[in-house]
């Protein structure tokens, strides 16, 4: 393996292992799983008799449960493709969800059982750690996506510094399209509270629930992104069209002919 | 149009909205607009939109197996994002040097780059390319791939080599291959080598009566004057048949019977052109005989005259123009492909540009359509015919067909009064196919024993009063394949 594409795989172990580390954090900071885990504990109690000596280890079920992820966080990273890093993304929400429920104004799972949200993170935790998880959802997504293309044009006859070079920039691109879109992001963030104090007076006013109007907002919003994507789409549709009219790439070409 | 990719990230943008406000959660709405603001900041920075590329070789002329080289210059501007560049070369070229496919990134700013690269052109023909293929992609290829072409013409010539036949060492060896047997033709100075006797003509001069002969003959009964024939002066005639049927295909698209009977061909055009020679060429289907004949009417056209002259005119006149248009779309695509005898260089490079386009079913005609074709041009003389074939046994129908057609153009000759019948010089070349396309020892013995099939053709091909002279391109040279046939 090359260096580039070892550069490349070692950013996505960082990103996979820092996600999954973080989302880990986060859960053992969480009111629900304080709640859950001397439940949890209780019943691996009543199993002694099969744990044997492993029992007297259960206070460190923690760190049991971080290598555990950890672990299958380096299983779904050694697949390195889409669907292990689906997977992966899957795991990181599902330890990443318990700290949005004690920030949400509508505690769903409270209903079902009683407790009080006593989160020991803070709110700028909890976005940070949902920020690295769409860095690292996204960034994963394209790092496959700059490999198969890599694969690809080798296959194609291409030369492997010139392929360097490739992977290189789009590295870069992303990393930097990612640093704009955090950066955007946290502008919002930091803006919500403003902006929700200038609304509601505003929104109060109107004679419609709030959900309705989350609703119509939500709409709005995807309206509005697919009136956008399709203006894109527009500006490159001549190129397609032009696509149609060159002729496909010959699949015969002789055996050292590149192409 | 815009990738499935991105319909992917937009979807998870409105499940983290819809999740957002059904817990009531601004970390999670905000979450979401994740994936849309990036994908909106990458659709603003829009993949390369401007590529030249220019060429700076030149169109050449070159024979089979030498190498041509080109250099391209890439300029890339506006945009970022992947440019692939791929120079497509005709199927037979081979890649020997450099790279006719380069990838760049094009960054922020504008990039100029050259790829370079030497191919061997394998098999003859005209080759054009007429543009250089470029490829765009955006970044993360959140938008369709563009792929286009830049004009960048470029012309290549490659022509066949001719396996030459300039000197025979052994020079022991007597062949009865390959020399016509007459300079004939049927007009001319007449010479001082005798001809035939034959009856007299009006025209004809007294001083060519042959009154020996004629008394000879009117002593038994009443008959014309007979005149003393003489040779008219002219060249030497060679036609070469080359056959193109598609089992002229066997072996490789470089190296497979065509090529070696295409070689073979310009060999024996170069021997007799150089040898002061009318040679002409003409190319036949050795599989057409199955489906020829339209020249061959069995029965005569009914006459429809009387019947159509009772009919009422129905429709104007086509002019003229128009129905020559009809005509030209009712003829068959493919007609004869023939070059008429001729000498000097000048016919060397009419033949060598028709081998250029010569490919398998380059006609449809058989053997026989294609002597009767040019019959015009046999008639009265006594040419060398040389049939380039491969010749199997399972279908010889076409080929005996043909060179009866030769026989009864050129091998009647009257003499004393009395027709009598003469063999036709020809020559069957029989480029071995079986063994062109034989690699294993195992494909090698059935190469041999499909060969040894052939034997009684071979035997009545000689009995019809042909040479039959097999070639095998792998084991021998074109001239020891010549020099076999001994007299």
């Amino acid at each position: 393996m090359r260096a580039t594409e070892t550069y490349i795989r070692t950013t996505e172990l960082a990103l996979a292992l820092a996600s999954t580390y973080m989302t880990a954090v986060t859960l053992f900071q969480t009111s629900l799983y304080a709640k859950f885990k001397p439940l949890l504990l209780r019943i691996l109690s009543y199993m002694e008799p099969l744990l044997g000596g492993l029992s007297n280890y259960l206070s460190y079920f923690d760190l049991s449960l971080l290598v555990l992820v950890i672990v299958l966080s380096l299983l779904f990273w050694r697949r390195g493709d889409e669907a292990g890093f689906g997977r992966l993304f899957s795991l990181n929400m599902l330890m990443y969800f318990p700290s949005v429920i004690d920030f949400s104004m509508f505690n769903w799972i409270n209903l079902i059982l009683l407790y009080d949200p006593a989160p020991r993170v803070s709110p700028l935790w909890v976005f940070g750690v949902g920020v690295l998880l769409q860095v690292t959802y996204i960034a994963l997504r394209y790092t496959v996506r700059f490999r198969r293309i890599r694969e690809e044009l080798i296959g194609r006859g291409a030369e492997v510094e010139d392929l360097d070079n490739v992977s290189k920039g789009q590295m870069a691109y992303l990393a930097l399209l990612m640093a704009g879109t955090v950066a955007v992001l946290t502008v919002i963030y930091y803006a919500t509270p403003f902006v929700r104090d200038l609304l509601r007076f505003e929104v109060a006013e109107l004679p419609y629930p709030h959900i309705v109007i989350g609703v119509a907002c939500t709409i709005l919003i995807a309206v509005a992104t697919v009136i956008y994507l399709r203006g894109q789409s527009s500006k490159t549709q001549p190129a397609a069209e032009r696509e149609e009219e060159t002729p496909p790439l010959e699949p015969e070409q002789p055996d050292n002919q590149h192409e | 149009m815009l990738t499935r990719d991105l319909i992917e990230l937009v979807m998870t943008s409105f499940v983290f909205l819809i999740m957002g406000m059904f817990l009531g959660n601004l970390i999670i709405i905000i979450l979401g607009l994740f994936p849309i603001v990036f994908i909106a900041i990458s659709l603003l920075i829009s993949q390369p939109e401007e590529v030249e590329i220019r060429r700076s070789g030149e169109d050449l002329k070159v024979w089979v197996g030498e190498q041509v080289g080109d250099t391209l210059t890439v300029s890339v501007r506006s945009g970022i994002g992947l440019v692939t560049v791929g120079d497509r070369l005709p199927k037979s070229f081979s890649l020997e040097e450099g790279t006719n496919f380069k990838v760049f990134w094009k960054g922020m700013r504008d990039i100029e780059s050259a790829l370079s690269y030497k191919a061997t052109c394998a098999k003859r023909g005209l080759f054009e390319i007429e543009s250089v293929a470029y490829e765009t992609r955006h970044p993360l290829e959140v938008t369709q791939n563009r792929l286009d072409g830049y004009p960048a013409p470029r012309t290549y010539i490659v022509q066949p080599k001719p396996l030459f036949v300039r000197r025979i060492r052994e020079r022991k060896a007597l062949t009865r291959v390959p020399m016509p047997m007459e300079a004939r033709i049927k007009f001319g100075i007449p010479t001082t080598d005798f001809l035939e006797i034959r009856d007299y003509m009006s025209g004809d001069s007294y001083r060519m009566i042959n009154w020996k002969a004629t008394a000879r003959l009117m002593s038994a009964s009443p008959h014309p004057l007979q005149v003393n024939e003489y040779e008219r002066e002219g060249k030497k005639m060679v036609w070469i048949f080359l056959d193109c049927a598609s089992h002229m295909a066997l072996g490789t698209t470089v190296k497979n019977t065509l090529e070696y009977a295409i070689q073979a061909a310009l060999g024996l055009t170069h021997f007799y052109l150089s040898r002061e020679c009318r040679v002409g060429l003409c190319i036949y289907d050795y599989d057409a005989y199955r489906w020829e004949g339209t020249f061959q009417r069995t029965h005569p056209l009914p006459d429809l005259a009387p019947a159509l002259a009772s009919l009422e005119k129905m429709d104007e006149p086509i002019p003229t123009d128009e129905a020559k248009a009809e005509i030209h779309v009712a003829k068959p695509q493919i007609g004869s492909r023939i070059i008429f005898p001729d000498i000097g260089r000048r016919q060397q490079l009419k033949i060598m540009r028709e081998m250029l386009n010569v490919d398998i079913r380059y006609s449809a005609e058989s053997l026989k359509e294609a002597i009767h074709s040019c019959r015009g041009h046999i008639i009265g003389t006594r040419p060398l015919f040389v049939i380039i074939t491969m010749i199997e046994a399972a279908k010889t129908e076409g080929l005996f067909e043909g060179i009866r057609e030769l026989h009864k153009y050129t091998g009647k000759r009257r003499y004393m009064g009395i027709l009598r019948y003469r063999n036709p010089s020809i020559i069957i070349f029989n480029v071995r196919g079986y063994s062109v396309v034989a690699q294993s020892e195992e494909e090698k013995m059935a190469a041999e024993l499909l060969e040894f099939h052939n034997n009684p053709v071979y035997a009545s091909l000689r009995r019809l009063g042909a040479t039959v002279v097999n070639w095998n391109p792998l084991t021998q040279s074109f001239a020891q394949s010549l020099l076999k046939q001994r007299a």
